[in-house]
């Protein structure tokens, strides 16, 4: 059978998730599967699409990269974001709540009229991504599994799970009420690294499709929590998911 | 005129290009620029609580995502007045050697070896190299499974934080990982080997050499700064480092007291050459390369000295480590007013985060990381370089060109992160 022909694109971003492909301890046995003609950091292969599979990690936050990415689409059979910021913006859509003129006054000052910069979103807002592997990194094992559907032709199953479903899957001690964990609302698929080593979760990789935010809210003000440190909760990775309505309703002190 | 352009290199941490224009023989103009798109994160960490900041800055870069956890850390523990303990101090300290371990294993045999051996890739080496290759993926995996034991993810970690850490490693993993290192010590020397013979091209520019350095030990998280002959305190930086805007990048360039200057494994080695392990200097004496040395190939050598050594300190560590829990509650840190300047020597320099505290909330910060104070350097080493390369085809210029830039291993999406008022 012919391998897939897959390229992989990097924008904006920390190239993490290019590296965690590259650490991927199956990657040598996909490349039976797979012919990988672009993979910036680790080939020096660069070919032209079409392409059957394209992983596209990275914030799109140039207008050059809005060009990139129809492109990518245009030439690709699927379209697979990986991480936070192809996903969902990553880390910087934290100064998109910004009132464009504040943000331009403290980042611009007087002078960078050779920066051209727009604010950060994931792919989505501009092309179809097929799949979203969410994460900041994304997760080896989710990679893999994404690349063995793809294989057999088809789109993976998204998780339809929050992280608390992992979490308790591996006995951990519930830190809910020491430290209010996004767990509940967070998307499955990481195996709960981050209460797994004592830290809650903070929501790298998104809020599940039904994620009860109301409810996470009123929790969080029970525990004591302002409404200012709330919307400090959702603004992290995922500011332009559906965390969104909730950070502009959340709006000033109170 | 004839303009070279290497546009978006391949092989380097980011997205760069250079371009080089000569004209009769003489090149008048070098632009080193990063291609990536700004991520402010000096403006976004405003008004955000203390505690949230090496989440917020580890992002910053994949590859050395250990050492902006480090340096957020130590500046805010500076800023707020946290001392951290001993032990806490030598399970940072094992996190940055995991990392320097899979960093310039991964540069040294996947992103410059293929170069040397004529390879488009490491995967392309598997057959007429895969000793080198099999050992660079031993390494690999040891290293990604001993960041995540001491980090609990192996990048962008999260058992470290403002205080302490979260998690301990169990006991029963941490024997393992001395084990299996203890066997990778002599594969480590065959590493030193290998880039100790390699053929690099002739080149050698005299240029001041910045670090951490410090009277004991060879030091990769604290210690004073030293840039040429001069030696100052990481507060001080501001006095010495000064970072400008050039229209052709988004990314910072800096200068020490004008001049340009090297920040990564050659520094370091070149600084601090005493205080390498024993293995280290063995390894040195092996090849024909000495230290300190100027010609900027060398770096690569120098980054498999480090493994050598990290291998030895890790060991060391590792082989009277006790590690106790010591919980960590955010609840329990008392917060002071301040401001902090932290370091750490990521892989590739010596980086550098500025906060100011107020109310538990940052109110400023400001961070400057090794490839933004090499960048002026890779200027400066081409217009040195590429005269003596010039009648050769385009073919063999681009490609010395590459092994320069790749020599430093940048890392361009750490170069643009920054905000300016």
């Amino acid at each position: 059978m012919k391998k897939k022909r897959v390229a992989i694109f990097s924008l904006t971003c920390c190239a993490g998730c290019q590296l965690e492909v590259l650490d991927n301890p199956e990657l040598l046995d996909m490349l039976e599967h797979i012919d990988i003609v672009k993979f910036p950091i680790a080939i020096a292969r660069n070919e032209p699409g079409p392409y059957d599979i394209v992983f596209v990690e990275g914030m799109v936050t140039t207008p050059g990269e809005i060009e990139i990415v129809k492109r990518i689409r245009g030439s690709a059979r699927f379209l697979i974001a990986i991480g936070a910021c192809a996903c969902y913006g990553g880390v910087p859509t934290i100064r998109n709540m910004l009132p464009q003129r504040e943000a331009e006054s403290i980042v611009y000052g007087d002078r960078n009229e050779h920066i051209r910069s727009i604010k950060p979103t994931g792919v989505s807002e501009y092309v179809k991504a097929d799949y979203l592997i969410h994460g900041c990194p994304i997760n080896k094992d989710e990679f893999s599994q994404v690349v063995k559907a793809l294989l057999a032709g088809k789109l993976p199953r998204a998780h339809t799970h929050s992280v608390c479903v992992e979490c308790k899957a591996k006995g951990n001690k519930c830190l809910f009420n020491e430290q209010i964990c996004m767990g509940p609302i967070s998307i499955a698929g990481c195996g709960a690294t981050c209460p797994s080593n004592g830290l809650a979760c903070y929501s790298c990789r998104g809020p599940k499709e039904d994620a009860n935010v109301d409810e996470f809210i009123i929790l969080a003000r029970k525990q004591g929590y302002l409404d200012a440190e709330i919307r400090g909760l959702l603004q992290k990775f995922a500011c332009t998911s559906k965390y969104k309505k909730y950070l502009e309703c959340l709006d000033g002190e109170k | 005129m004839a303009v070279i352009k290497l546009d978006h290199i391949t092989k380097i941490e980011g997205h760069g290009s250079l371009i080089a224009k000569v004209e009769n023989g003489f090149v008048s103009e070098v632009e080193m620029r990063a291609e990536e798109g700004v991520r402010f994160f000096e403006a976004f960490v405003r008004g955000r609580k203390f505690h949230e900041v090496p989440i917020l800055t580890s992002p910053i870069c994949g590859i050395c995502s250990q050492a902006h956890v480090l340096a957020s850390i130590s500046a805010i523990e500076r800023a707020i007045g946290v001392e951290p303990s001993q032990q806490t101090k030598e399970m940072r300290e094992l996190l940055n050697i995991g990392q320097y371990i899979q960093s310039h294993n991964i540069h040294a045999h996947f992103l410059a070896l293929p170069d040397y051996l004529g390879y488009g890739d490491a995967i392309q080496m598997m057959d007429k190299h895969g000793d080198a290759v099999r050992r660079a993926l031993k390494f690999k995996r040891w290293a990604s499974s001993f960041c995540t034991l001491m980090g609990g993810r192996d990048m962008h970690p999260v058992a470290a934080q403002v205080g302490g850490f979260t998690h301990f490693p169990d006991k029963r993993r941490l024997s393992e990982m001395l084990k299996l290192l203890k066997e990778l010590r002599p594969e480590a020397m065959k590493v030193a080997e290998l880039f100790g013979s390699l053929q690099y091209p002739k080149f050698k520019r005299k240029k001041p050499y910045g670090s951490l350095s410090a009277d004991k030990g060879y030091p990769l998280i604290s210690g004073d700064i030293t840039i040429g002959s001069m030696t100052f305190k990481p507060h001080e930086y501001k006095d010495y480092i000064v970072e400008s805007i050039k229209p052709y990048s988004p990314s910072k360039y800096s200068l020490f007291k004008g001049e340009s200057y090297f920040v990564g494994a050659l520094a370091r080695v070149n600084n601090n050459l005493p205080r390498l392990s024993d293995n280290a200097k063995v390894a040195i004496s092996h090849s024909e390369i000495n230290f300190p040395n100027d010609n900027t190939f060398a770096n690569n050598f120098a980054q498999a000295i480090e493994i050598v050594h990290c291998v030895d300190r890790a060991i060391e560590i590792l082989e009277n480590a006790n590690f106790k829990k010591e919980p960590w509650d955010l609840k329990k840190i008392k917060v002071n007013d301040g401001r902090g300047v932290g370091t750490a020597e990521a892989p590739r320099g010596t980086l550098y985060h500025d906060y100011t505290i107020r109310k538990g909330l940052v109110e400023s910060a400001n961070i400057i990381t090794p490839t933004v104070q090499n960048l002026n350097c890779i200027e400066d080493d081409v217009k040195a370089f590429l005269p003596g390369i010039l009648e050769k085809d385009e073919k063999t210029v681009t490609m010395e060109l590459e092994k320069l830039v790749r020599a430093f291993d940048p890392c361009c999406s750490c170069s643009v992160h920054f905000m300016k008022i």
